[in-house]
């Protein structure tokens, strides 16, 4: 604690004297002296604490006289000599404690037996630790309809809710949707969305996780489990750059849940719910043995077959027509020890690697003299975002902690075409045209003008006084002119650049050695130069741009070796298809967009019973190069080579960030990029970021339908021009496909600009709009 | 949209430092001009004071004086806590009850006069309370009832 002694005052609960900053809640205080006060409703991460479920009421007496009524600790906070009494040494504080209870259990059906909730329940517990046991309720308790669904993956039942406002505040103050709140007053209040329409929002499955009872539950994991035969195994979430750290409930084998395992320093205990229910239901289509293309098509074969022919055609291309004639291509979402192992296939091979769409856009390291943490958002007076997509899309829960950030204080300023859920309560918001981030980091680094009509001035004038800023960018750019604009900010000595990876392991893959992009892989696919190419995880036609190149290269290529999880379209043209594992079926390490080495545990086997691992370690010993088949020897290699000072014990529990050096020097000079071209007449400039709802585990989990609901949004004048209205079907069509969804009307996103959530293969251009 | 509720709510907008402080006002004007609040005046004034739709339905619901259901052309509201029910509200309900054949929370068959409870006025010492159109009338008896309602009858709304 950062308090002086001389600032601390003195405080005593139930006789044990304790020195405290003073303003420090009662219930915080008395924990440091042992002494627990139940709450329900106390929760610091939801911000100020409002004292309503009344729990925690404790005598207390100031300067020898004592106050006139119980207090709630949660609210009342530690002053000079106070004295305090729980309900553990003060009859009326146990007798108010009871009443409370009493009045909480009022028309709670108890119903413990048939509840999910039942045994990690705090009602339950605290009920049993300190409840009167008895009760004098002898009235029917009141009833609703139940379980009623307050979004397809969150049900609500009103009869156990104990109104403490816990899931309004977190919808209200934390993810800031607004879309959760309590309906009606006093005793008919109840929890509720506006017309009972599903709670839409990237966050809301947390809200489960902060009920104190069983009235939010998860719809998937409804009736699957009790708690007393479950595991929960820590492990780490890789459906983004975060890493949020997460335990995995394991029940007779299968994963029925994943839920947050607080990690302060990067996640606060909140996750996204793709993270939370992406992957939970039934996985179809699922390969789960290895394939071979014949003349007739692909048939199954053995993992020994299968590797060794993977590694004889590698051979045999490179010996043929030389080094760079094979690609290994990944989208980032391997472990370190995969990439290492790939990365050593590819050395053996000469292949080109890649582990990204845009090698120009995936140069991470160049920002590690200027990287930023994520917990830096805490410490920051100015956030700088820039780009037109959603931070939320690209690292899911960061959003929350700009948020939090923005409340604490520090000014957030956005600079995009505008229509992100982040915009709203932004303290400046620069409108720009679409695709514009690069000129607008170039204008900035003083490397070009500013796009047409957008004036930087205030927004430069905040980032030259900033004691510590922190910069965003969420679109694919140039890394090298986010370095520039980094250095001529001085981000080394103050602040930073939050890198925003687009696969999980970006960073982590190119460290290994799979560095490089896609767009140089593609180019040697089709001048025929590259004649072999393994997809690792990726399937480049629905995830990269230039889908359309990427299907005719690879249809030219001799040799295809898809490496997934999902039957994908690339496997139609692949000749050898080896099954991978997904998220909780791996073990090894990941690195986060921060640099931040985290461990993955294996909690379920995957379909083929086989870790990647071992399929990568055979393939390499055909080359005749030594990969260990277990992650942490291949780790300590890993770790040896990178200089990184954790070893594979250490990456326990709450991994550590271990802090860099940050010298840096001044970077070349790159050139301004070319503005996007203007669309055609009649036609609208497309913004269409990938969703954070996107991909196979998305696409195949019931529970987020919702959440990836097609819609389409215009600027207000432009829907005006077109005689669209609020939820119109609104139908576009750009060179990817066609996008049909309900309209949204937007004051902010520019005019000319239609934003959709297209969540196929990166789009853009322009498009038509039309009413359909 | 109709701008003439989007130009008042933002002139509500522009008295507080937060425009969620406006969001009262907000409601006020909606109902103003639909004489209740209806899901899709909700989403207009959301659109107008750019917060929550949810977060507007949570407010208007906690106050009596927001109409979640469509109303006569004029709403006579009866005060039932407790300083008014001792000295007969009970009757002035059942009185009204009779007079426009409908029961208490619900609208007159000609669509004229919605009766609903309400809570305290704050006029306990002059009860029973009764509000017609927001306009309080003290000690009202049943023997009131016969002459308020052939007037509201024959009026305009004026709520």
């Amino acid at each position: 604690m950062a308090a002086t002694e001389t600032n601390l005052v003195t405080v005593t609960f139930d006789g044990r004297e304790l020195q405290v900053a003073p303003g420090t809640p009662l219930v915080v205080a008395a924990a440091e002296v042992g002494i627990e006060i139940p709450v329900f409703c106390y929760e610091p991460r939801l911000g100020p604490p409002i004292g309503a479920c009344r729990m925690c009421l404790v005598e207390v007496e100031i300067g020898g006289r004592a106050m006139p009524k119980l207090q709630a600790a949660c609210t009342m906070t530690t002053q000079d000599g106070m004295v305090v009494r729980t309900a553990a040494t003060s009859a009326p504080a146990k007798e108010g404690q009871d009443a409370v209870l009493e009045f909480l259990l009022l028309n709670h059906p108890l119903d413990c037996p048939v509840c999910d909730k039942g045994g990690e329940c705090p009602l339950q517990d605290l009920t049993f630790r300190y409840g009167p046991g008895t009760s004098r309720m002898t009235i029917p308790k009141r009833t609703y309809e139940k379980p009623l669904p307050i979004s397809p993956s969150v049900l609500i039942d009103r009869e156990r809710c104990i109104l403490c406002y816990r899931c309004t505040r977190f919808s209200s103050d934390v993810a800031e949707d607004g879309e959760l709140v309590a309906r009606e007053r006093g005793a008919r209040s109840v929890i509720a969305t506006f017309e009972e329409r599903p709670y839409v929002g990237a966050f809301s499955g947390n809200v489960t996780e902060l009920c104190p009872v069983g009235a939010l539950l998860p719809t998937p994991y409804r009736f699957k489990a009790r708690p007393w035969e479950i595991v929960n195994v820590p492990t780490v979430c890789t459906g983004c750059a975060v890493g949020c750290n997460t335990w995995v409930t394991l029940r007779e084998g299968k994963a029925e849940r994943v839920i947050s395992r607080n990690h302060p320093e990067v996640d606060e205990g909140w996750l996204c719910d793709r993270g939370r229910f992406a992957r939970h239901e039934p996985l179809v289509e699922r390969l789960a043995e290895p394939l071979i293309r014949d003349s007739s098509g692909l048939h199954p074969a053995t993992w020994e077959e299968a590797t060794r022919s993977t590694a004889q055609r590698l051979r045999h291309v490179s010996a043929l027509k030389g080094a760079g004639a094979v690609a290994i291509v990944t989208g980032g979402n391997l472990t370190n020890e995969e990439a290492y192992g790939w990365a050593a296939i590819a050395r053996s091979v000469g292949a080109r690697t890649a582990s990204g769409p845009v090698a120009a856009a995936g140069e991470w390291e160049r920002l590690d003299p200027y990287a930023a943490r994520i917990d830096d958002l805490d410490r920051s007076d100015l956030i700088v975002v820039i780009g037109d997509a959603d931070v939320a899309d690209r690292a899911g829960v960061v959003d929350l902690r700009i948020r939090k950030a923005r409340r604490a204080g520090a000014h957030l300023a956005i600079v995009s075409a505008g229509g992100t859920i982040l915009e709203r309560d932004a303290g400046s918001f620069v409108a720009a045209p679409a695709g514009s981030a690069a000129a607008i980091v170039a204008a900035l680094a003083g490397a070009g003008a500013a796009p047409a009509g957008v004036d930087l001035a205030d927004l430069g004038a905040r980032l030259a006084v900033a004691s510590h800023p922190v910069l965003v960018v969420t679109d694919p750019i140039a890394i090298a002119l986010i370095e520039q604009l980094a250095h001529t900010l001085r981000l080394h000595e103050r602040g930073g650049v939050l890198p925003m990876p687009r696969g999980a392991n970006e960073r982590g893959a190119r460290l290994a050695g799979l560095s490089g992009g896609g767009d140089a892989v593609l180019a040697g696919l089709e001048s025929g130069e590259i004649r072999a190419v393994v997809l690792v995880g990726l399937d480049p036609t629905a995830e990269w741009p230039e889908a359309e190149r990427w299907h005719m290269a690879l249809a030219q290529a001799d040799h295809v070796v898809t490496v997934s999880a999902f039957v994908n379209s690339a496997v139609s043209w692949s000749h050898i298809v080896l099954p991978q594992t997904v998220d909780h079926e791996r073990e090894g390490t990941v690195t986060n967009l921060e640099g931040r080495i985290q461990r993955l545990r294996p909690v379920t086997k995957g379909p083929s019973g086989r870790s990647d691992l071992v399929a990568i370690a055979a393939i390499a010993e055909v080359l005749g190069v030594p990969v260990a088949p277990t992650p942490a020897k291949v780790y300590a290699t890993l770790a040896a080579d990178l200089t990184v000072p954790l070893s594979w014990s250490q990456l326990n529990g709450r991994a550590p960030l271990p802090s860099r050096g940050r010298e840096a020097r001044a970077p070349k000079k790159v050139a301004a990029p070319k503005a996007p071209p203007a669309p055609a007449a009649g036609r609208f400039v497309l913004v269409a970021p990938r969703p954070l709802f996107a991909g196979p585990a998305v696409e195949r989990t019931a529970a987020l339908a919702h959440q990836r609901a097609p819609w389409v949004m215009l600027n207000h004048a432009d829907a005006d021009a077109l005689g669209v209205a609020e939820h119109d079907v609104i139908s576009v069509t750009h060179a990817g496909g066609t996008h049909t969804g309900p309209l949204r009307i937007s004051r902010r996103l520019v005019a000319g600009a239609v934003r959709i959530n297209w969540a196929g293969a990166p789009a853009t251009g322009d498009a038509t709009v039309v009413r359909s | 949209m109709s701008d003439s509720l989007h130009d008042a709510i933002q002139a509500e907008i522009a008295k507080y430092p937060d425009r969620r402080s406006a969001i009262l006002a907000a409601l006020r004007l909606a109902q103003a001009k639909y004489r209740w609040l209806s899901p899709e005046a909700f989403e207009e004034v959301s659109r107008c004071i750019d917060l929550p739709v949810a977060q507007c339905v949570a407010v208007a619901s906690f106050y009596d004086m927001y109409f979640l259901e469509p109303v006569g052309e004029h709403v006579v509201e009866v005060c039932t806590n407790v300083s008014c029910a001792l000295v007969g509200a009970a009757d002035v309900v059942a009185a009204f009850e009779m007079e426009l054949g409908c029961s208490l929370g619900s609208t007159s068959a000609d669509g004229k006069v919605t009766l609903r409870p309400v809570e305290c006025l704050g006029g306990c010492g002059w009860g029973p309370v009764v509000s017609i159109d927001h306009r309080y009338h003290e000690h009202f008896t049943a023997d009131d009832v016969k002459p308020v309602v052939a007037g509201l009858r024959t009026s305009e709304g004026g709520h």
